[in-house]
């Protein structure tokens, strides 16, 4: 009985809340507001600093998240600055090597270098251009700072060159002010010895090549600077331009024919018939 | 027998532990948890018919709390039911307010339920059902024997020695 009163009434409520809203119960809730509102107030600023802790522990849960999302999204942008920097040295490598070519007005093919053949103790390396690409022995091989060495050997798409730093390499070049010379290879440092050692080479020269007869190394490709101190007399030491350890695209002249006999210098001949190296002994 | 005054007492706090919860946590939906729990835990001392009656005067009291928020009488018309099932089953066997914890725990979030349904049919639902539930288990557990217990040492008559018998 008690239950049925009880629920008709609220259904009563219901209708009459449903039928006409705010006429019924408006002035009870007026009431009701009135008498319970100063408690919420109370309550409200009794429990502000439990409200300020509870957001506070919430915010630090979702803080560590944002945190640990932060420091993903910095490891990324790491990753990815060193993947631009790394592109962006390519580029300008690149650059460097159009440049190159649009100076040295040769024909050339792009190519990588792999590494140095295995067993290759001279500081050879092989690249991924050979003979289909038109790359002949003897070729010029060049990157964005000068000659890089010259082609020993071609294979199908690949070749092998021989560095200006292998100690069994050998050129004619010029130096600053029309002195020329001869130049070895050597292992971290090239050995130059000029055809009058009684001139004075300052330090920093430039160091280029020579053409000559039957060589296929273009006249005026840098190879390296003349060192401070000179090591006697008769012999300078002379920094390579190029890096063994940076080197990974380089250029290779192709179709530079022969230089003509009116370039050749007479005293030295073709490049075969250069000198051999000299011996630690000779010094 | 609860005392009339005290059962008001217990009444108001629950409703007042409510608008504390309303404004300390203003995003956990405004469900009369505390309340419910609140009728449920002296509906069990007193039995069905006491029960409906803190049932519809707590309903009363969140309907017109609720403003036009809510339809009014919609609380009132789940507050009767929750006094009755509760009072049903604690009353004839006192040996059951052991298990008061349990009874809150499915009494309140069985209400909150109702009160949801009835929302939705008459309105709009003004709290997440989810997390509601939820968290009407934990009050219905937590709250419900915390009411028992300060009901029976308030009460008029003494109540059974609930102590298990030899």
């Amino acid at each position: 009985m008690t239950f049925m009163v009880l629920t008709l009434l609220a259904l009563s409520w219901v209708t009459l809340d449903l039928r006409a809203p705010a006429v019924v119960t408006d002035g009870p809730q007026r009431g009701a507001l009135r008498v319970f509102a100063p408690v919420q107030q109370t309550l409200a600023t009794m429990l502000r600093p439990a409200d300020v802790a509870a957001r506070w522990i919430a915010d630090q849960r979702g803080l560590h998240r944002e945190l640990d999302d932060l420091r993903t999204a910095a490891a990324h942008a790491r990753s990815t600055a060193v993947l631009n920097a790394d592109l962006a040295g390519e580029n300008r490598r690149l650059r460097a090597l159009l440049s190159m070519r649009a100076r040295s007005a040769h024909r050339t093919v792009g190519a990588s270098v792999l590494g140095s053949p295995p067993g290759d103790s001279s500081g050879g390396v092989v690249i991924t251009a050979g003979a289909v690409d038109g790359v002949e022995t003897d070729a010029a091989v060049v990157n964005e700072h000068g000659l890089v060495g010259r082609i020993v050997a071609t294979a199908g798409s690949h070749a092998r060159a021989e560095l200006v730093t292998s100690p069994t390499a050998r050129y004619a070049v010029r130096v600053d002010g029309g002195r020329t010379g001869r130049l070895w290879g050597g292992r971290s440092l090239l050995r130059l010895e000029l055809d009058d050692p009684h001139r004075t080479v300052p330090a920093g020269a430039s160091v280029v090549t020579r053409a000559f007869e039957g060589s296929s190394i273009p006249d005026g490709l840098p190879i390296g600077t003349v060192m401070a101190d000179p090591v006697d007399d008769r012999y300078l030491d002379v920094r390579p331009l190029v890096d063994r350890a940076t080197l990974d695209l380089v250029q290779v002249i192709v179709g530079a024919p022969p230089q003509p006999e009116s370039v050749v210098d007479g005293s030295h001949g073709r490049s075969r018939d250069l000198p051999p190296p000299p011996r630690p002994g000779e010094r | 027998m609860v005392r009339p005054l005290m059962a008001g007492a217990l009444l108001a706090c629950g409703v007042v532990a409510d608008a504390a919860m309303g404004v300390a946590f203003p995003d956990a939906g405004g469900v009369p948890v505390i309340s419910l729990s609140t009728v449920t835990g002296l509906a069990l001392i007193s039995g069905s018919s006491r029960g409906m009656l803190f049932g519809f005067a707590v309903g009363v009291v969140l309907d017109l709390l609720a403003g036009p928020a809510v339809v009014g009488g919609a609380h009132a018309l789940v507050g009767v039911p929750v006094g009755a099932v509760a009072g049903a089953i604690g009353r004839p066997a006192p040996g059951r307010l052991h298990a008061a914890p349990l009874v809150g725990m499915v009494v309140v979030p069985v209400a909150v339920t109702a009160a949801l349904l009835v929302h939705g049919l008459l309105g709009p639902v003004v709290f997440a059902a989810p997390e509601a539930l939820w968290r009407a288990g934990v009050a219905g557990a937590l709250v419900t024997p915390l009411v028992v217990r300060v009901a029976r040492q308030c009460a008029v008559r003494p109540l059974p020695n609930l102590a298990p018998r030899a």
